[in-house]
């Protein structure tokens, strides 16, 4: 059976990259463009992954919903969430960390560096 | 800068230069100049030596503040005009300006526009007009005490902000590209500005409340010190409109109350008077857009509130709820800043582009 990935980008071409990137993978992929939206599926879902963007509009950035994903009991041990942020300096890093990420992936991000790191969050 | 070589070598070698040299000490006076620019029709000497523009150029160089050389065309008299470098003296801290190339016509003193940046200018003001101002604020402490300046001392702080505002406005209304790349959570900003301006409202009678969002608010993507700025002009106005409003000893509520509306946070502000209107009741509320409300606002505080909304992608809203009541909303969008216009789509595309072969050659060897 395959796990879920959950990707959450208010941009649809970003999206639609990560989509691509991610389809041969074994995963089932699901997509979300806001906070609020990525949080109540990465509940019913409980995906092995989410990919997250930080500078989302809206009820929640993209810290907030690793902070509401990693403070989930259920949620925290078993998703890993990936950052995906323009926003690559030291505090930005260190304030992803202070959220709970597991990674921190710096736009423009190659898809190579994507499914490196997916493979070593979630090995098959 | 400091390094001494031997001086008459060196001075000798200036008075045989045919292009006009002069330096300058810290106070901007001139302290040589060579033949040639002792005999220049322009008078350099005359027309630099102790210029306000020169001086404030000199100590900003001096103090590093303006990168060596720079380049700069100086208006001298008659209609001459000589276009030139400064750069470091052959002593101590001294600014040493050479003459390349000379005109008439017409011409402004100081720097090339296309070298005269806005943090120039800023640094300028900030040097033309600090030293008055702590001179000032010395005098005062000076004075006996309980000799009734407290009123001077107030007006040297109004002063003070003014100058705050006037450089802020500049940076806004300049040309050179903003980070508008802070996060912000607008509510924990606000709760700093309330508690830095606690004992001023106290002073005055007036309560600054803060009523909490019900929901978790997204943060603003933008520029701090900017937003900083606008926040502390919206309660300052709130203070001084409270006050000016009510002249009894009664206490005041300025209240602020933050919303999250779709994709957008709202901050509303509002001087609530005497009559305690009641809070958060949609009350006939009658906003408008300024320059409508330009009396509710210092001159000065309007436009640099105004334009820092704006650069926030935002909108601000004046109004009036009752004889007692102005209210200030302020919309900002959350998410990244300037979404749809940065390149960033492409940049991105363009780096999935070029490892395209990569992921394509990764995906034949898992199959294999």
């Amino acid at each position: 059976m395959k796990r879920n990935a959950l990707i959450v980008d208010d941009q649809p071409d970003i999206r639609k990259l990560i989509l691509m990137t991610m389809e041969s993978e074994d995963f089932q992929l699901h997509e979300a463009d806001n906070g609020v939206d990525a949080l109540r599926l990465a509940q019913n879902l409980r995906p092995a992954v989410v990919l997250l963007d930080v500078m989302m509009p809206g009820g929640l950035d993209g810290y907030q919903v690793c902070e509401k994903i990693k403070s989930d009991e259920v949620l925290k041990s078993n998703t890993k969430v990936i950052l995906l942020t323009a926003r690559g300096q030291r505090t930005d890093v260190e304030r992803g960390q202070a959220a709970g990420c597991d990674a921190y992936l710096v736009k423009p991000f190659s898809p190579i560096e994507l499914l490196d790191t997916v493979d070593r969050l979630v090995p098959r | 800068m400091a390094v001494n070589f031997h001086q008459p070598s060196v001075y000798a070698l200036f008075d045989a230069m045919p292009a006009p040299l002069l330096t300058f000490a810290v106070s901007g006076l001139v302290t040589y100049a060579n033949p040639a620019a002792k005999q220049h029709p322009g008078r350099p000497v005359e027309t630099m030596s102790g210029n306000p523009v020169i001086k404030s150029l000199v100590a900003a160089a001096t103090l590093g503040k303006v990168k060596l050389p720079y380049t700069a065309k100086i208006e001298l008299a008659d209609g001459h005009r000589i276009e030139g470098s400064f750069m470091s003296g052959p002593a101590g801290l001294d600014i040493a300006f050479v003459g390349m190339a000379d005109t008439i016509g017409a011409a402004s003193i100081g720097p090339s526009p296309g070298h005269m940046k806005l943090q120039h200018i800023m640094e300028l003001l900030r040097d033309e007009l600090t030293p008055p101002m702590n001179l000032l604020q010395r005098q005062l402490q000076t004075l006996p005490s309980g000799s009734g300046h407290t009123g001077v001392e107030l007006a040297v702080q109004a002063l003070g902000q003014r100058l705050m505002r006037l450089t802020d406005l500049i940076e806004v209304f300049g040309n050179e590209v903003l980070d508008l790349n802070d996060r912000i959570e607008p509510v924990a900003l606000m709760r700093e500005l309330c508690k830095e301006l606690s004992d001023r409202a106290d002073k005055m009678g007036v309560r600054l409340e803060i009523i909490e969002p019900k929901q978790t608010l997204p943060p603003i993507y933008g520029n701090r010190k900017l937003l900083t700025r606008a926040f502390h002009e919206c309660l300052e106005n709130a203070l001084i409109h409270s006050r000016k409003e009510i002249s009894t000893g009664q206490q005041l509520a300025v209240e602020i109350r933050f919303t999250l509306s779709g994709e957008h946070v709202l901050l509303s502000v509002r001087n609530r008077g005497v009559s305690q209107v009641k809070v958060g009741g949609q009350d006939g509320l009658r906003l408008f857009v300024a320059p409508g409300g330009a009396e509710a606002v210092p001159r000065l505080g309007l436009p640099v509130l105004q334009r820092i909304v704006s650069l926030h992608g935002g909108q601000l809203r004046l109004g009036s709820v009752d004889e007692d009541t102005v209210q200030v909303l302020m919309e900002f969008p959350t998410g990244a800043p300037m979404r749809g216009q940065s390149n960033l789509d492409i940049t991105q595309a363009q780096r999935y582009a070029k490892d395209l072969a990569a992921l394509m050659s990764r995906r034949k060897k898992e199959k294999v």
